[in-house]
């Protein structure tokens, strides 16, 4: 099976940068952008199996861009990344269709199986998926 | 909720009593020889009778609890339908009304920057940032009644209780411990593995972790002694055909009144402006569409939530 192909956004570059390489070098074909924007953008291009999202973002911030990302046609599923004592955004998040969590500081490992049960659950929806 | 199963033993030693009379009469009437033979058929043919209604005592039972439950079904259909209308269309002028207000404070806080409209501008934003707040909460309404209508297609991937039980309690219990509440996990040590939607799971058990939460919160638990720590129980078990999930609290309990209507939309023991009012109603329909159902107990100092799901969702 293809690598699940993964949007990463994220406002804080260095964090970004490290993730995307370290989960590259873990199967996933992995690609940051910094903001909700420039999420938006990047699935206009490219389809992507999963969005891993921060909650926290300035300007459009992250249950922000979840509602846009949802309302496409075939959304990807999208895990949010938060830190504790966001227990409000967090319910928003779920009801709005968030696949899954992770809270900050996580292990990568804990990113990567959902990522992969993420895809899976594309695979069963029916979604189109990269490279399949 | 209203209804109880009775308890099976209790049935069962109610319909033997029949067949124990039947003996005794039987020794009294002649000796021991007649007593095994015409009491043991008795015996029998009163077993097999007692069998017989208590399983149609059960059927109708059954038959009840599925009759209403499918009466609630329809009557919350309908009305979800109605609501997701009314909803879709209150959204656009809301988005608008959303749109102009931010607008409005944009312009506010440019103006702020000249001095001849300082003054003005410092007045009138805290009221442009209420409409804001409130038109925001008008959206958070409209949404909970439009995914009251959504028809979720569940999508079944293998998934442990426990850890979706861990994963909602870790993005609670900062809050709880700010709120001096303890969270105890009572995991039994074989749950099996389910099939199910995880996200919409996730979705209801964190829904019933922060109503426990906030039924801690609430005026009502102020009243509480103070020699009572604030507790919230997750029990997790094997259950007969798949999985329980309890959620307890020992916060100032569901008045009686409102117990039965619990799941109804609009139903709420929390203070104005604290949630849509639809989170239940909400619950209840996903862990129905999982193949389970939602029930609630409540007495003062103790309410428990339970999610009784299947081991895989059945087809529909």
């Amino acid at each position: 099976m293809a690598a699940p192909r993964v949007l990463l956004v994220d406002d804080e570059t260095e964090f970004l940068n490290l993730m995307v390489k370290r989960l590259t070098l873990r199967g996933v074909e992995a690609e940051g952008v910094t903001s909700g924007q420039d999420a938006l953008r990047a699935l206009d291009r490219t389809a992507f199996d999963v969005v891993i999202l921060d909650l926290k973002m300035p300007g459009m911030d992250g249950i922000e861009t979840l509602k846009a990302i949802r309302n496409r046609q075939q959304p990807p599923e999208i895990i949010m990344v938060t830190g504790h004592g966001s227990l409000k955004t967090g319910g928003e998040a779920l009801s709005h269709g968030a696949y899954d969590y992770v809270l900050k500081p996580f292990r990568l490992e804990e990113l990567r199986d959902k990522i992969f049960k993420a895809r899976e659950r594309r695979l069963l929806a029916g979604g189109e998926t990269h490279g399949l | 909720m209203a209804f109880e199963w009775p308890s099976r033993g209790g049935l069962l030693v109610h319909g033997l009593a029949v067949p124990l009379t039947i003996l005794g009469l039987g020794a009294m009437a002649g000796g021991v020889e007649a007593l095994s033979l015409a009491g043991t058929a008795a015996l029998l043919s009163a077993a097999s009778a007692a069998w017989a209604m208590y399983r149609y005592d059960r059927e109708q039972q059954t038959r009840q609890l599925r009759d209403a439950e499918l009466l609630q079904t329809r009557r919350l259909a309908g009305l979800a339908d109605i609501s997701a209308g009314i909803a879709h269309e209150i959204n656009t002028p809301l988005g608008i009304i959303l749109q102009e207000a931010e607008l409005l404070a944009d312009s506010l806080h440019e103006a702020q920057a000249r001095e001849r409209d300082q003054p003005l501008a410092a007045e009138l934003l805290p009221g442009v940032a209420e409409i804001v707040a409130q038109v925001s909460r008008c959206r958070e309404i409209t949404h909970a009644l439009l995914s009251l209508s959504r028809q979720h297609r569940p999508i079944a991937q293998l998934a442990n209780p426990r850890v979706i039980a861990d994963e909602m309690i870790r993005l609670l219990e900062k809050e709880a411990e700010a709120a001096g509440v303890r969270i105890v996990r009572h995991y039994a040590e074989a749950v099996p593995r389910i099939r199910t939607d995880t996200p919409l799971l996730r979705q209801v058990v964190l829904n019933l972790l922060t109503n426990a939460l906030q039924a801690l919160q609430g005026q009502g638990a102020a009243a509480m002694d103070d020699r009572t720590a604030k507790e919230i129980g997750l029990h997790i078990a094997p259950d007969d055909d798949g999985v329980r999930i309890e959620v307890h609290d020992n916060g100032p309990g569901i008045p009686p009144q409102l117990l039965p209507r619990i799941f109804d939309p609009f139903v709420t023991t929390k203070a104005p402006g604290v949630g849509s009012g639809l989170g239940l109603t909400i619950c209840q329909r996903i862990v129905r569409e999982l193949g389970g159902r939602l029930s609630a107990h409540s007495r003062p100092g103790h309410t428990v939530f339970t999610i009784a799901l299947p081991l895989e969702i059945p087809p529909p």
